[in-house]
């Protein structure tokens, strides 16, 4: 009850729920924080949708910094191809992915589509894959149209190159889906089948016999010939490569149980031991679909062409067109407005350039650059209109060799976990030389004792509860982590990282978070009516600096005054009167003249957006707002360096950053100005020297580092946003919590040991019978299923136990 | 007691159309989403005001 009421009390944009400006819009009585936010809610309300609020609080997402792009491009055959599904004369079927959609009001809504539109007929959502499939009478709404119209309620679908999902993946689990079904099926009906046999009924009538014995092996066929395939077509390929690997053991008790049992059945009077040859097949598919857990909505094969938009504006002889960034060609000149992205490596013609290339460099303060000068693509404009004229295709640019280079240098990932594998070489050598010593032993008194023992012998010791526990106890570390914000790509991982012992950091965006911003201010003192002039300057401005200058400034003054004559040159500054003082603030460019240089040389060696600010025309000083380390990351590193060797990278050149280096206890382990090529050989020569290196990067400049790494994590705010490819994508504000994740790793280690010792006395008992020829079929078909639910259950408590007391969950 | 032979052979029969029924709806994709069905069906259908003509459309377009 405290925490609604809270809640209800906090006033906050009654679309996206977060905190309203002091000068919020509002509209037909509700608060918003931007005019996005109003528009989406004015949009719904006038037609009827206005229940989208009703199923949850503030289910929208922040619409300001949404631009509003020319769509003209999605009209290009071949992009609308990447988007249209089927088409015919009377309707079309798109699917988009869409990022925002995160709750059951957005499945409503996305659902209700039709309407706001008479041109669509439906739409269906896929909420884990975040996908959109809407079926629309394309004579109606074109696709642009369409695209637009998510746009107007908030849904903004992701249209950047190359983001196919293949599909392959959900291939595989739907095959895996019918082979559980088959030997489930199977399993289940000789269970029942073999029943009388077991229980001593019906020996006697042999009609009833041979019927039931007849079904048997029927049932048994589709999952020896269906099921089991993928054991024997991965030990063949084992043996093959000379090695041995879990399947091969495996492989083995399949072919004595199944031909054991057929003999059995037909040509004796024991039932065989069909019901447990289903049975195993059941339970290791049951163990692969669980550990086939894939993050359908997660991307970890990104390429280049996923961070750049799907299309740039050209200026033409007679006007400006939009076109496929693909079919740009040197000389071609194009435009780039605020905040966008650039395309390809070019040559500034028009314009004032200030390019922030923190993703691409891992440098923090944006760089200025002048007419004539080389843009690298990749670097993102902040501030006006500037033009370019393309040097390079995008496929030929520095960040896309980059990219490329990083993926040269990646390493193959085993599908096998390396422990069980070397388990099961040891294992079935062990087995084989059992088998044949039993059955030599017995081969004296009778040749069919001998078979028999032989086959009992690789019934029993067949692997089952050793196969079962790798994928469970992998599984659930998975599982588990990903509850927490850490998502790895497949669950042979935890066993890499479980080896970890050396880590690397990136600086900005892993250390420090993008978020949360702080203020220094150098300069010469403010006084109080200073101060008030400032502030109000920067309340004018609705730019992230000056709002964050704004509050900083705030709790130090008691009122604020009204601007004249405000203006805002964007990418530049802004400035207005004051009480009859003309008050500036901006780049070191916007105050040019009054030469700040003095004050310049003060603040060079911090990394961070430099704001200078100047009353008529005297420089006064400079806010530098730079991004501050997150929260328990200090603790984590101290942690982290009791049991491995922890490094910085940065690309920042600032070495000023005093309160960085204290986080680390070496200061000759933090390595400042770091090129992305650097960063790359520099994991190369630690893996040379032995070591097993986690990379924890975020930016396209770690992208090479974090695909030399033996594992790649790539750290990111939004976990369906842009990630360069990696093994691992870890949720920001998880980062604390790295050497916690390190050490449940190695703890899941632990959990396949026991699971491993406790399978092996289930596997000695069955064998202690084995051995001397007393292996019945009721003896196998108990003890099976039993050791495979106990190494089940050990898996997952103990993932859970484990995970707890790390402090995970 | 052979009655039981005929009754076993048709229970498995029974048992293997529920299999088929499985696979073909693996097949058809329903096993691809398992999230957004549980939720889609604890939202309220709202009234279905679609002008007339859109529902010929929809017609047309099957």
């Amino acid at each position: 009850m405290v925490l609604e009421k809270s809640v209800s009390e906090r006033v906050v944009c009654f679309h996206c729920g977060e905190d309203l400006p002091s000068d919020p819009i509002t509209f037909e009585g509700k608060s918003f924080c931007c005019l996005g936010c109003r528009t989406v809610y004015e949009v719904l309300s006038s037609n009827n949708l206005g229940q989208y609020y009703g199923i949850n609080q503030t289910p929208g997402t922040r619409q300001s910094g949404v631009q509003d792009k020319d769509l003209g491009f999605l009209n290009d055959p071949s992009i609308k191809s990447r988007f249209i599904r089927y088409s015919d004369d009377q309707m079309s079927i798109g699917q988009f992915y869409i990022p925002a959609m995160h709750c059951s009001s957005c499945i409503w809504l996305l659902e209700n589509l039709f309407k706001l539109h008479n041109g669509i007929f439906e739409s269906t959502v896929n909420f884990g894959d975040k996908i959109l499939t809407i079926k629309f009478d394309h004579s109606q709404l074109s696709l642009a149209e369409l695209v637009r119209l998510f746009r107007k309620i908030g849904y903004q679908p992701n249209l950047s190159l190359s983001d196919e999902r293949t599909g392959g993946e959900k291939e595989y689990s739907y095959r895996l889906y019918k082979k559980l079904g088959v030997a489930g099926f199977s399993f289940g009906n000789i269970m029942l089948l073999s029943f009388p046999e077991y229980l001593g009924f019906g020996g006697d009538d042999l009609l009833l016999r041979n019927t039931f014995r007849i079904l048997i092996f029927f049932l048994a066929l589709p999952v020896l010939l269906y099921s089991s395939t993928d054991y024997f077509r991965s030990a063949i390929a084992a043996i093959r490569e000379r090695g041995i690997n879990i399947d091969v053991p495996l492989t083995l008790g399949i072919i004595a149980l199944f031909g054991r049992s057929t003999y059995d059945l037909f040509w004796t009077s024991n039932p065989g031991y069909m019901d447990s040859f289903a049975g195993l097949l059941f339970f290791l598919l049951i163990g692969k679909l669980f550990q086939h857990k894939t993050f359908e909505s997660l991307n970890f094969d990104r390429t280049y062409q996923s961070y750049f938009p799907l299309s740039v504006s050209v200026e033409g002889i007679d006007e400006d067109v939009t076109i496929p960034i693909g079919n740009l060609k040197p000389g071609d000149t194009i435009i780039i407005r605020n905040q966008e992205i650039i395309p390809a490596d070019g040559i500034l013609t028009e314009g004032e350039a200030l390019i922030d290339y923190s993703f691409v460099t891992g440098e923090s303060s944006p760089v200025e650059v002048k007419t004539g000068e080389l843009i690298y693509a990749g670097g993102r404009q902040t501030g006006g209109i500037i033009k370019l004229s393309v040097v390079q295709r995008t496929s030929e640019s520095y960040l896309t060799r980059l990219w490329n280079n990083s993926s040269d240098a990646k390493k193959q990932h085993s599908t096998y976990s390396d422990f069980s594998n070397v388990v099961s070489k040891y294992f079935t050598v062990l087995i084989l030389l059992l088998a044949i010593g039993a059955s030599a032993y017995h081969a004296i008194t009778s040749f069919e004792l001998a078979m028999s023992v032989f086959t009992a012998v690789l019934i029993i010791a067949c692997p089952c509860a050793l196969a079962l526990s790798t994928p469970f106890t992998f599984g659930s570390a998975q599982r588990i982590l990903a509850n927490a914000g850490f998502y790895v790509r497949n669950p042979i991982i935890i066993e890499t990282m479980a080896k970890i012992n050396t880590i690397v950091f990136d600086k900005t965006g892993t250390l420090t978070g993008l978020q949360s911003l702080e203020v220094r201010y150098f300069g010469e003192e403010l006084s109080v009516s200073d101060r008030e002039s400032f502030a109000s300057l920067f309340r004018e401005s609705v730019h992230p600096l000056s709002r964050r200058l704004y509050l900083y400034l705030k709790d130090e003054i008691t009122k604020t005054t009204g601007v004249n004559k405000f203006s805002e040159i964007a990418g530049f500054g802004i400035e207005g009167y004051i009480d009859g003082r003309i008050i500036k603030a901006g780049s070191a460019k916007f105050l040019q003249r009054e030469n700040p240089s003095q004050i310049s040389e003060l603040v060079k060696d911090f990394p961070g957006n430099k704001v200078y600010i100047a009353t008529d025309e005297t420089v006064r000083g400079c806010f530098v707002v730079s991004s501050v380390i997150r929260e328990g990351v200090k603790d984590m590193i101290a942690d982290a360096e009791l049991t491995n060797e922890v490094f910085l990278l940065s690309g920042d050149t600032a070495k000023q950053d005093l309160s960085l280096l204290k986080l680390f206890r070496d200061e000759r382990k933090t390595h400042f100005g770091k090129t992305p090529f650097e960063k790359l050989e520099f994991v190369k020569v630690l893996r040379k020297q032995g070591k097993t290196v986690l990379m924890v990067g975020d930016g396209l400049n770690d992208s090479g580092a974090v695909g030399a790494a033996d594992v790649g994590v790539s750290v990111s705010e939004d976990v369906s946003g842009f990630t360069p490819a990696g093994d691992g994508i870890l949720t920001g504000k998880r980062v604390r919590d790295t050497a916690k994740f390190l050490r449940f790793t190695k703890d899941s280690m632990t959990i396949i040991k026991i699971s491993f010792a406790v399978s092996a006395v289930y596997n000695l008992a069955g064998l202690s019978y084995a051995v001397i020829g007393q292996l019945t079929p009721l003896f196998a078909a108990v003890l099976m299923p039993l050791s495979s639910i106990t190494v089940i259950v050990i898996t997952s408590l103990g993932s859970l136990f484990f995970a707890r007391k790390r402090g995970i969950v | 007691m052979s009655v039981i032979v005929l009754l076993i052979i048709v229970s498995v029969l029974v048992a293997g159309g529920f299999l088929t029924a499985f696979i073909i709806s693996v097949r058809r994709g329903q096993f691809s989403d398992q999230t957004t069905p549980a939720i889609r069906m604890l939202l309220d259908d709202i009234k279905n005001e679609k002008p007339v003509e859109k529902t010929k459309g929809e017609l047309n377009a099957r």
